[in-house]
């Protein structure tokens, strides 16, 4: 696994921040946010590309492909792969980003209109594209398997370890590198989701602003980073002795169909993706020890997503601890799923199940267990994420224990 | 863009060479040639003259750059372009 996220880069400094609640919001350091409502997000600190790539291809990519190219490298030396000795046309790798190289893409506009059409770099639509992640990877690492990029929006990083775990199972690679990519903290991205007004203008307690199911929020806060894991073929990884967190051993897909931005309120289509998954794993959904939620800190999903949970869990979906990462790391849209799949499997291995921060004045109507404020030691063998995107694309995601 | 004067041109050429293609500047020679030497193919020649141009502060046009073979041939055809440019 690997992972670049506002409180943690690798997953053991990712992990313990985790736990401890450490969150990764601040002021906006990229861009004077002065005129904006909120000045606010989760950006990447102390990221150093050229521990993973040389200078030479970091001076060439966005910062998004960046974010995937690293967490990738971490993967691979995690694994413990040797690429030199596999077949590389049976290794692929999917790759999940909601918007694209934005911060590459806003920088060429600019220009253009400044100073004319001859100013847009002749490799600006190589950089911008959404699937530039999946393609820069698929060079560096030399994989010539399926390769294959997702955009559903906020759902993008689960989506994409679905659809690798679909190609695994249907026999299309014996290895991918699955995950989520984003770098959206830019000036003209931003302005568009704070005239949404979905973020939370805490901007004089940024620590305090992302605060999932409790009464005093006010939406969710911007965050970037990626998500990378390496999905492989069981019987396989068995034989090389690979390290293995889990197994995924649902996934579930489906839509709202009825609004862009808004989840139905009684969260039936949430509710929906969840049985599926359940079903896809042929498990009870009281066999969840775990539901790492989508969490945004917005009324809209908050709710949605507690009514969803109650309707699939019963009387157990009181007793099923709910926490949102994204209370500590905001929300980094396409690659918040994958983030959150690394929380999920490093929950397993250290039976623990992390917090959601700030819930300290409970939404009466999002009553469940969300794991106030401090992580919880428990059996965790079972683990469900929830992501729910822009256009309504939603993705479940199980994991499990090896048995 | 500012005014280039002559006398830094190479310095300029060498700089665009060197950090498109990832080496040192001191490793990069008059005498090399671009394709053979440098491996600059057609298509990283379009990355390369759009660096170029933003940095000598010309229009290079593509029929002008495929007859330079050299390092030093760009050198000397931008320092043709500014002088007929100041005269």
């Amino acid at each position: 696994m690997g992972v670049v996220a506002s409180n943690g880069i690798g997953k053991d400094q990712f992990w313990q921040a985790n736990i401890k609640g450490v969150s990764g919001v601040g002021t906006i350091t990229k861009f004077d946010p002065l005129l904006y409502k909120t000045r606010i997000a989760a950006e990447i600190k102390g990221f150093d590309p050229l521990s993973f790539m040389s200078a030479l291809i970091a001076g060439r990519i966005d910062d998004f492909s960046q974010f995937a190219l690293a967490c990738t490298r971490m993967a691979e030396k995690d694994s413990g792969l040797k690429l030199s000795t596999e077949d590389l046309h049976r290794v692929g790798v999917v790759i999940g980003s909601g918007l694209g190289g934005m911060f590459f893409y806003e920088k060429q506009i600019a220009a253009v209109h400044e100073h004319g059409p001859k100013k847009a770099h002749p490799m600006s639509v190589a950089r911008i594209m959404p699937n530039a992640p999946s393609g820069v990877v698929s060079i560096e690492l030399g994989l010539k398997g399926p390769i294959l990029t997702v955009a559903t929006a906020c759902a993008s990083g689960n989506h994409a370890i679905g659809q690798a775990c679909d190609m695994i199972r249907h026999d299309r690679a014996d290895v991918i590198f699955a995950g989520g990519t984003e770098a959206p903290i830019v000036p003209y991205t931003f302005a568009g989701f704070d005239n949404l007004c979905v973020m939370s203008r805490k901007n004089d307690s940024p620590q305090e602003a992302s605060r999932p199911f409790d009464k005093q929020r006010d939406g969710l806060v911007m965050g970037e980073g990626a998500g990378m894991v390496v999905l492989e073929e069981l019987d396989r990884a068995l034989k090389r002795n690979a390290p293995i967190y889990a197994e995924i051993i649902g996934y579930g897909l489906a839509a709202g169909g009825t609004h862009m931005v808004m989840p139905l309120a009684g969260g039936e289509d949430a509710a929906q993706t969840m049985r599926l998954a359940l079903a896809d794993a042929q498990i009870q959904p009281q066999e969840v020890d775990y539901i790492n939620a989508h969490g945004t800190s917005t009324v809209a999903n908050d709710r949605a997503e507690t009514l969803a949970i109650k309707d699939v869990f019963k009387e157990y979906a009181r007793k099923v601890p709910v926490s949102s990462t994204k209370s500590m790391i905001g929300h980094a849209i396409g690659a918040a799923g994958a983030i959150e799949a690394v929380v999920c499997c490093l929950a397993i291995k250290n039976n623990m199940v992390p917090p959601t921060v700030n819930y300290e004045d409970p939404d009466p109507e999002c009553d469940l267990d969300h794991v106030a404020g401090k992580a919880r030691e428990q059996k965790v063998d079972t683990v469900l994420s929830n992501s729910f995107g822009f256009g309504s694309n939603n993705a479940t995601l199980i994991f499990r224990r090896l048995k | 863009m500012s005014t280039v004067e002559l006398k830094d041109v190479e310095t300029r050429v060498k700089g665009v060479l060197s950090k498109y293609l990832g080496v040192a500047p001191d490793t990069i020679f008059l005498e090399q040639r671009l394709v053979e030497d440098l491996k600059v193919d057609s298509f990283a020649s379009i990355e390369l003259v759009f660096e170029l141009e933003d940095q000598v502060g010309l229009e290079i046009p593509d029929k002008d750059f495929i007859n330079l073979k050299t390092v030093g041939d760009v050198v000397t055809y931008v320092r043709s372009r500014l002088s007929d440019k100041a005269a």
